[in-house]
Order: structure tokens, then sequence, then C-alpha cells
């Protein structure tokens, strides 16, 4: 995947969003593609956010990611868009789960054609200055 | 308070309107209320629903005529139409109101699209959705990108194939090509031309996306009292369940990522009925796109666990199905009011507006709607057919 911005709108890694958005992003161009924690139950969450979805705690931890393989749980082609994406059609998206958090489902765009679903694919962190940041690349 | 819904309207539907948003929405209000043996200086009330796309209640009690009238609106698209039900009934028996006009105005084709295109910029979907500076960056926006991720999921994991959807848009087609109102009226859909038709977002082909009109609709909501008083047709709202959220609302990351909120919208909508989803003779199930049936089906009990291939191959949907449903053409075929068309559909089949005719389920008495915003917020209602 070429390393050129998927949008041109305002807004570099870190200055457009919500304040957890702004904070995943300044992580991720620091080399840290991080996931949140809750203090209470431990349940791990992305996208960040202000308290814990499952019990309701306040204040979650940051957890980078250590290891960036994960499972293919939905893959589509995209053939008609939008904005920025309309002249890239058609391009792949995976939703997967990532091995060693599992529960967590990252979705992004798949370097290459669509695989199946059940493949392997890694989360790579492409430090390009575009709001995506990350993709997923095959790993079979 | 039992209420019910004494009136349904409609303006003309096209690609192009040559009204404006204003006229349209008189035009079905004021048809409302004539169906319902009203004048419309007898409403005291309007609801509205909108997608920051048209002119709101407070316009069309203006150009209704009415010096004063109480008012409020909800920005959102599906689920809206039971939502607001559910809010007439409130004010109804709060006294706040006695006569409610709930309607939806839209250019959906001609104006602002609700798939994109003009009016939408890559800031005002990630405003929009839940987790959305983690979807617009990646190319995952409008509604059936995101359903498409969804769909591949449930039916991969289900062993679903494409011949499914297939079977629920040709039946929807059918459908409407007995109601000469329908976008898609003398347009039926073959098996082929559907396998035929291009991927917009796999493994969703055209056919599986709604179409786009420009139109109103509107209903009318008294006190079920009062209507059967005036002597027209009372369809009663049984049990209405308003705007349902089950979390996570970034349900990619849910404990099930298939499950859908539609299963605990039914489990209330049936316990304050008490009914049964086998009780149902007619159904308007949400459908923006067409998996988006084929979930529900299960999710609100409709059909046996693992039963809704076999169920919509059969030809179960259709008339003379166990369940007919969308006898209009649905918004796959018919129009699209974020599903305020279904409503005005299945109101006419409870009072056998249809009698006589193919297009009419014979003793019908029970029917069902349910709304949809995104798996993880659903809406219903059950309407009866009252003597």
């Amino acid at each position: 995947m070429s390393g050129r911005p998927l949008l041109d709108a305002p807004g570099a890694l870190g200055e457009v969003g919500p304040d957890e958005t702004r904070e995943f992003r300044a992580r991720l161009a620091a080399g840290d593609f991080c996931l949140q924690r809750c203090h209470g139950c431990r349940t791990e969450h992305f996208p960040p956010g202000p308290a814990c979805w499952r019990c309701g705690q306040v204040g979650l931890e940051w957890l980078p990611v250590e290891d960036p393989s994960a499972v293919v749980r939905s893959a589509v082609t995209i053939h008609r868009s939008f904005m920025a994406f309309a002249d890239q059609v058609p391009y792949a998206v995976v939703l997967g789960e990532l091995r060693a958090h599992p529960g967590v489902r990252v979705i992004a765009r798949l370097a290459g054609e669509a695989v199946p679903i059940g493949s392997g694919v890694e989360l790579v962190w492409t430090g390009d200055p575009s709001r995506a940041g990350y993709h997923w690349e095959p790993r079979p | 308070m039992r209420c019910a819904i004494a009136g349904i309207g409609a303006s003309a539907r096209s690609k192009r309107a040559t009204e404006s948003m204003n006229g349209l929405a008189v035009t079905a209000a004021r048809e409302a209320v004539a169906d319902a043996g009203l004048e419309p200086g007898d409403v005291d009330f309007i609801l509205g629903y909108q997608e920051s796309d048209s002119p709101g209640p407070q316009e069309l009690a203006t150009y209704l005529g009415l010096r004063e009238c109480g008012f409020y609106e909800i920005l959102s698209g599906g689920t809206s139409t039971e939502s607001l039900v559910s809010g007439a009934v409130g004010l109804i028996a709060s006294g706040a109101a006695r006569n409610v006009l709930i309607y939806r105005t839209m250019l959906g084709r001609s104006g602002k699209r609700m798939g994109g295109g003009a009016g939408w910029t890559d800031e005002s979907w990630e405003t929009l959705l839940p987790g959305g500076a983690y979807l617009v960056p990646h190319g995952i926006f409008n509604a059936g990108q995101r359903v498409a991720l969804l769909a591949a999921m449930h039916m991969h994991d289900n062993g679903i194939g494409e011949e499914a959807l297939a079977a629920i848009c040709e039946t929807f087609y059918g459908h409407a090509q007995s109601n000469p109102t329908a976008l898609m009226y003398g347009r039926p859909l073959t098996r082929e031309a559907y396998f035929a038709s291009p991927y917009i977002a796999s493994p969703l082909r055209l056919h599986d996306f709604c179409v786009e009109s420009d139109e109103a609709n509107a209903i009318l909501v008294r006190p079920a009292a009062d209507v059967r008083e005036s002597g027209r047709p009372t369809v009663l709202v049984r049990s209405v369940v308003p705007k349902l959220a089950t979390a996570p609302t970034f349900h990619y990351n849910a404990d099930d990522p298939t499950g859908v909120a539609g299963a605990a919208c039914a489990a209330r909508l049936y316990e304050q009925a008490g009914v049964r989803p086998s009780d149902f003779d007619v159904a308007a199930i949400y459908d923006c796109f067409s998996w988006v049936v084929l979930r529900q089906l299960e999710a609100y009990g409709l059909v046996p666990a693992g039963g809704a291939e076999e169920f919509v191959r059969d030809g179960q949907l259709g008339l003379g199905g166990s369940l007919p449903t969308n006898t209009a053409g649905g918004m796959l075929s018919e129009g699209y009011t974020h599903g305020l068309n279904n409503v005005l559909e299945i109101v006419r089949q409870l009072r056998a507006d249809h009698a006589g005719t193919g297009r009419q389920v014979e003793g019908c008495g029970l029917g069902l709607v349910t709304g949809w915003a995104g798996p993880s917020v659903a809406s219903g209602m059950v309407l009866e057919a009252a003597a």
C-alpha cells in the first residue's frame, strides 16, 4: 500500500477528534498502537473512550499492542464509494480480531485484495501522515 | 391510555419532486388528517424526524394553518417512527395532546442522499458515527459499507449463501408490481438480473440497497376511544418499544459481533403486548438492506434459529407465505422514508384497504413493525386491527 494520505482533510495525526482520539493518535505517531484496559473489570477496549462500556468505571489505562497478529472475522470489498475514496475503488476492508487480545476487533484497509474470513493478517502502523495511520497486511 | 393510528397520508413519490419539502409534507399531512375524519385544525401536536436534511414541524404547523401547535423532532433515521409513536402515546396519556401528527419529508434522491455525496464530508461522517474516527479514514462510513462488514461475517459464520439475499429482493420487488406508486412498479427483478448486478460493497449488490425517493409520509395518532367513536377503522398500538440501544455502541466489539438489538427489543415488545411471534399475520420489517431483513427475522423470533435462509428462499415473506412482509414493496423497491412508508402499508393491510385485490392479506389481525438504526439500536410496534 502506498504511503499517500487516505484523506486530505485538515488534521494530521493528533489534531482531530475527541480527547481519547487525539491521545490515541499521538501514541500511534510515537510508534504505539494502543488499546485501553479497565482498572476494574479488566475489559480491553478499542476504540478508546472515557469509561468502560462493560462496568461503567471511569478512567482507563493505555495498553500498547505488542503482538499485531490477528484473525480475519470479516472482509469486504468496496466497489463504489465517496469523498477521497471514490477513486480508490475497489478496495478491501478487514475486521480483524487481535490474537493476543480476544474480543478486540479493529477495522482497517487491507493492503491488496480481499482475503478469506479466518485467514491471518497483521496490523501495520504505516507512519504516514494520514488520519488512518495503520492498515492490515496478509500473513498467510 | 390505548392509542390508535387513525389516519395515514402520502405525497406523490418520485426521484425528483416538483414540490418543496414543505409542500410534500402538507400534502401527506392533510391526507392523513382527512383519512382520520378530522380537519387540520384538530391537530394539536406534530412530531417529526430528519437527518439535518429537511424543514421541521414548526413550518408544517404554519402551512397547515395552525395558530398554536406543540411540536418536537428528533435527528434520526431508522427507528424514528416507533420512537415518535411512543412519544405520541405519552403526550396523549399526559394530556399534553389529543391528535398527534407524525411525519417525514425528504428529497432523498434529488437532495441530500443518505449514502453519501453532496452534503456529506469525512468530518460530518466522523461526527455522526460512533467510533467514526476509527472507520471513516479507512473507507468505511456509509450504512451499506458498515452493514456489508456485518453481513459478510454473519453469513459466513452461519453458512448462509447470497441466494438468501436474492430471494428477499425478488419477493419485495414482486410486491411492488401490485403497487403503482412504487418506484419499481413495472420493473420486476429476476434471480438472473439480481446476480448480474454489480457488487456495491460485497456481499451486497445493487438491489440489496434500498431505493431513494423524494416524498413525504404522515400518520395520525389519537386515543383509541376517539377513533372508535368516529366510526373509522381502528388500528390499535398494542405495544411499542422506542429506540433501544444495546452496548457497546461500537458493536464490532460486542461479545457477539453478529448480535443485534432487535432480540432485546422483541422480548420487550412481545411481553408488553402479550403475544408470540407466531401470532403475526403481516409484518413491516425495516429493509434498508436485504440482509437487515434476514438478520431481523431471527432476532425477532420469526423463524427458528438457523432457519432464516430456508424461510426466505421458500417465499414465506411473500403474499401467500406464512408472514407476508412489506407488501407494498418495502424500502427495497417502493420508496424510502426510514420506515414510515412500510408503516403506512401495514395499516392499510390491518384495515383491509386492499380487500378484493391480490394485495390484501386475508384475515389480517395482528401486525409487527420493526425499526433498525444499525445493529445496536432497534425499535418495534405491535399493531392490531380492532373491531
